[in-house]
């Protein structure tokens, strides 16, 4: 129950290091004391029931709408309190629950939106985004505004991989999707792993995040009240009673 | 016939010409920081201003003319880049109309900085070298610089088309104008985005300001005749539609040329002025458009903003010790002539008809959510309403119910049509109709004596002297007031603030929005109106200042000091403002600058108005 144990195994260098986090809307907090890290091609599951604060974690780490304290180093800097876009350049990629493409821009406009300067020597082309994601392929003159619920998430991922984050930060990718598109995100999210790309993924959906979570952190307001892997989570049945079913 | 008529069409595509360029620019802003740049007006006037400098500073001719027209374009991208960067920048979060009054702040400075540089006369602008003839079409003669204006609005329509679909920068601002928090998670900054909009925009108010020289002169009046113009534009071409906007510029230009061509014809024995007719035709236009097409010609469902603040806080119920403080205050107020001299009672006059001209407003704003930036067309409407029926002999009473009627009937009418529309097209819409109605007063001699106005509107013997009529006003606005914190506690009050909280929502708990909302202008309305009759009677005169704009804003700048927020901010605010405005008026001629300081200063430093602001503060403190 340790909520600031290392997660990150030993020798590691971690790509996103939170420690101590706290976020505020007003007078309300709705963070407390979160500490967790992420290593390259990990990915970290926050789960959790609504409210919890499993968005305001992401968007904390984004620099989106809440004030914060504590500290969110990304690649060794400290990244909290800096302006959205910076921390979207130092390698942050955010996708958030109700995926906000942009409605009136084409499929390949909206990708041409994330396009940012390569990193590492290495920029996303459309080419590869194909091969990610092949459905969007077909629908890139059409406007974004007009396509299916998955298509809009697959576009949404795909518009941040753009950007060539590092560490992407995905908000209840599942709500909502057929089990098919699932099957394709989850796909999806083990290859960026495979390329090194470290994940936080927000979810209330265990079945769905099972074939690529590496940790699990369970929130409940604004606490981390479980950190470990699935197995350990499976290993004790009342966790999942406690804190996530409905 | 035929061939005037066409001539006419002609005439009118120049001048939609011209006041496309600057709504060109107005949506631009809007789209990508949501802010109604107020101070667009005033980039047009500087850019014709600093073109007349320009052209003489180049020796005149083609280059003095053309090489004016950038350069004056070219500073006034730099003075809009200034303005984003030292106002703009630290308001991007405030409340909408906090940010419109900062920007008609910057209105009031430029006003000031012109005529301080430019002085009060107007400054007849140079003409274009080499198209000073003119074409002859069918027989009849259209000026040559007419059929470049022409070309010019569609050039810039194609030119903003071709930046915002074929370069990175305008696919930036599509996609900031969609939704500008996910651009920033997206890696894009915003500051520097919202900087080039702005620049982009005034440079294109600038140069529209310029070209506009060898049609009108340089005048003091150009920046908030223009913006009336262009707030229509936007509106009936639908908020954020650029090809919208120049449908919309080129439909209401020419039907007001064809008013002008058609001039006084006799149609079936009657004849009409249709050139005394344009303003009308103007309103037709927009009523129509309006109707048929709420979202305008070519807009759709405005996009919901992230980020912006939108909450408000509830509304305290009037305790005990406030009616107490209330009570003193008043009791306070009523002794007041025992001490002080006529002019402050006069002042003191005029502070309890804007607290009720305020308070009116905060009805509208704070409870109902919607903004008026046209208040001063039902103010106007009470004192013309009362004075014309004064001086037509009826007695102080009745003038005063008839002022309250007329402008409980122009609520009820412009409510009517701008409640198609809503949030800030709604908002732009009153100011519009605030500006046909100032038009009006202001053309029609006969009735309402044009620009001398109406004098001799005094009030019966028993209330001549200043300290009588004086306890008349503040007697009529605490029971005014009063009434009006009642009702904010009564399903009433609950009922418009609900549509304001969630409008589909009340909807569906079965409350007729539109009915309430409707309910809620014409309370407004009357409200102001009787005020303004009032007014009208403590000052024995009257002109059409009283339905201008800046009257409007001064209503909008009262209630944002104030903060609508709390029950007794609009009388704060009317107080403050007031005062500070016959105490500026009275130490400097550049009044207007200090003002528009003062209200740039405020709205930085009292974002929630200054009731609500210290308020926040004292809460902090207790909390602490």
């Amino acid at each position: 129950m340790n909520s600031s144990i290392d997660l990150t195994g030993i020798g590691k260098p971690a790509l996103l290091e939170v420690s101590d986090l706290e976020a505020r809307y007003g007078h309300a907090r709705v963070l407390t004391s979160i500490t967790f890290s992420v290593a390259p091609g990990e990915a970290v599951v926050l789960l959790g029931r609504n409210g919890a604060g499993k968005s305001t974690a992401l968007k904390a780490i984004m620099g989106l709408e809440v004030e914060l304290q504590g500290r969110i180093l990304l690649d060794g800097r400290q990244v909290g309190g800096l302006a959205t876009h910076h921390i979207a350049r130092a390698g942050a990629g955010y996708v958030p629950e109700d995926r906000r493409i942009f409605a009136g821009l084409s499929v390949a406009e909206n990708l041409a939106v994330g396009r940012q300067p390569a990193r590492d020597g290495h920029a996303w082309s459309e080419a590869e985004i194909w091969t990610l994601f092949p459905p969007l392929q077909a629908i890139a003159d059409r406007r974004a505004g007009h396509l299916s619920g998955g298509e809009q998430q697959m576009l949404a991922i795909a518009r941040t991989l753009m950007g060539n984050p590092r560490l992407l930060l995905l908000d209840e990718p599942s709500e909502g999707l057929a089990p098919v598109i699932l099957a394709r995100i989850a796909e999806a999210v083990a290859t960026l792993k495979a390329r090194g790309i470290g994940l936080v993924v927000s979810e209330q959906n265990l079945g769905f995040v099972r074939t690529f979570a590496d940790r699990v952190l369970i929130l409940e307001t604004g606490t981390v009240r479980f950190a470990g892997t699935l197995a350990e989570l499976d290993a004790d049945p009342s966790l999942v009673t406690r804190f996530l079913s409905v | 016939m035929l061939a005037s008529l066409l001539i006419q069409t002609l005439n009118g595509l120049a001048s939609a010409s011209l006041l496309f360029l600057v709504a060109l620019g107005l949506s631009l802003i809007f789209g990508v920081t949501r802010i109604v740049n107020f101070a667009h007006g005033s980039f047009y006037m500087l850019g014709a201003y600093i073109a007349i400098s320009a052209n003489a500073w180049l020796g005149g001719g083609a280059l003095g003319f053309w090489g004016g027209a950038v350069v004056a374009a070219l500073a006034v991208a730099a003075i809009g880049l200034a303005m984003e960067l030292t106002i703009l920048r630290r308001i991007y979060r405030a409340p909408e109309l906090l940010q419109l009054v900062a920007t008609f702040g910057v209105v009031l400075i430029v006003k000031d900085a012109v005529l301080a540089a430019w002085g009060p006369e107007d400054i007849l602008g140079p003409r274009a070298p080499g198209l000073t003839g003119s074409l002859t079409i069918l027989g009849k003669q259209l000026p040559t610089y007419d059929a470049f204006l022409l070309v010019i609005g569609p050039a810039m329509l194609g030119g903003v088309w071709w930046l915002l679909n074929r370069t990175a920068w305008g696919l930036r601002v599509r996609a900031a104008t969609e939704d500008r928090e996910m651009a920033a998670a997206l890696g894009i900054d915003q500051a520097l985005l919202f900087s080039s909009v702005l620049a982009l925009g005034a440079f294109l108010a600038g140069l529209a300001g310029a070209l506009a020289l060898p049609r009108e002169p340089a005048s003091l009046g150009m920046d908030l005749s223009i913006i009336a113009d262009v707030f229509v534009v936007t509106v009936v071409g639908g908020l954020g539609s650029i090809p919208g906007a120049y449908l919309a510029a080129v439909l209401i230009s020419v039907v007001k040329a064809w008013c002008i061509g058609l001039g006084t014809t006799t149609i079936a024995g009657v004849t009409i002025s249709f050139s005394k007719l344009t303003l009308v035709a103007e309103f037709v236009v927009m009523a129509a458009v309006l109707l048929a097409r709420p979202h305008g010609l070519l807009g759709s469902e405005p996009a919901v903003q992230r980020g912006a603040a939108t909450t408000f806080a509830p509304l305290p119920i009037p305790s005990r010790s406030f009616w107490a403080k209330g009570a003193s205050a008043l009791a306070l107020l009523l002794l007041l002539p025992l001490i002080v001299d006529r002019y402050n009672l006069v002042l003191l006059t005029d502070i309890a008809a804007f607290a009720l001209v305020a308070a009116s407003l905060a009805i509208l704003m704070g409870w109902g959510g919607m903004a008026s930036f046209g208040h001063a067309a039902y103010f106007g409407a009470g004192a013309y309403g009362a004075a014309l029926a004064s001086l037509a002999g009826l007695p102080f009473a009745a003038a005063l119910l008839v002022g309250l009627a007329v402008a409980a009937l122009l609520a009820a009418l412009i409510g009517r049509l701008a409640l198609e529309a809503s949030g800030i097209s709604l908002a732009m819409l009153t100011l519009a109709f605030a500006q046909i109605l100032w038009a009006v007063a202001f053309q029609w001699d006969e009735v309402t004596g044009g620009s001398n106005g109406l004098v001799g509107i005094w009030p019966p013997t028993l209330l001549a002297e200043k300290w009588a009529y004086y306890l008349l006003a503040i007697s009529f606005a605490a029971a005014v007031m009063a009434a009006i914190w009642h009702l904010a506690h009564t399903p009433i009050g609950y009922a418009l603030r609900a549509t304001r909280d969630h409008a589909r929502r009340a909807e569906a708990s079965g409350l007729d929005i539109k009915g309430i909302r409707l309910a809620a202008f014409v309370l407004s309305g009357s409200v102001a109106g009787l005020a303004g009759a009032l007014l009208v009677f403590s000052k024995g005169s009257l002109s059409p200042d009283a339905l201008a704009i800046p009257r409007s804003v001064d209503a909008l700048v009262m209630v944002l000091l104030g903060g609508v927020e709390t029950l007794a901010g609009p009388v704060v605010g009317a107080f403050v403002f007031t005062l500070l405005s016959d105490w500026l008026t009275r130490a400097t001629p550049y009044w207007q600058a200090v003002l528009g300081m003062t209200i740039v200063v405020l709205t930085l430093v009292f974002p929630r108005g200054i009731t609500g602001t210290i308020g926040g503060w004292l809460a902090e403190r207790r909390r602490q």
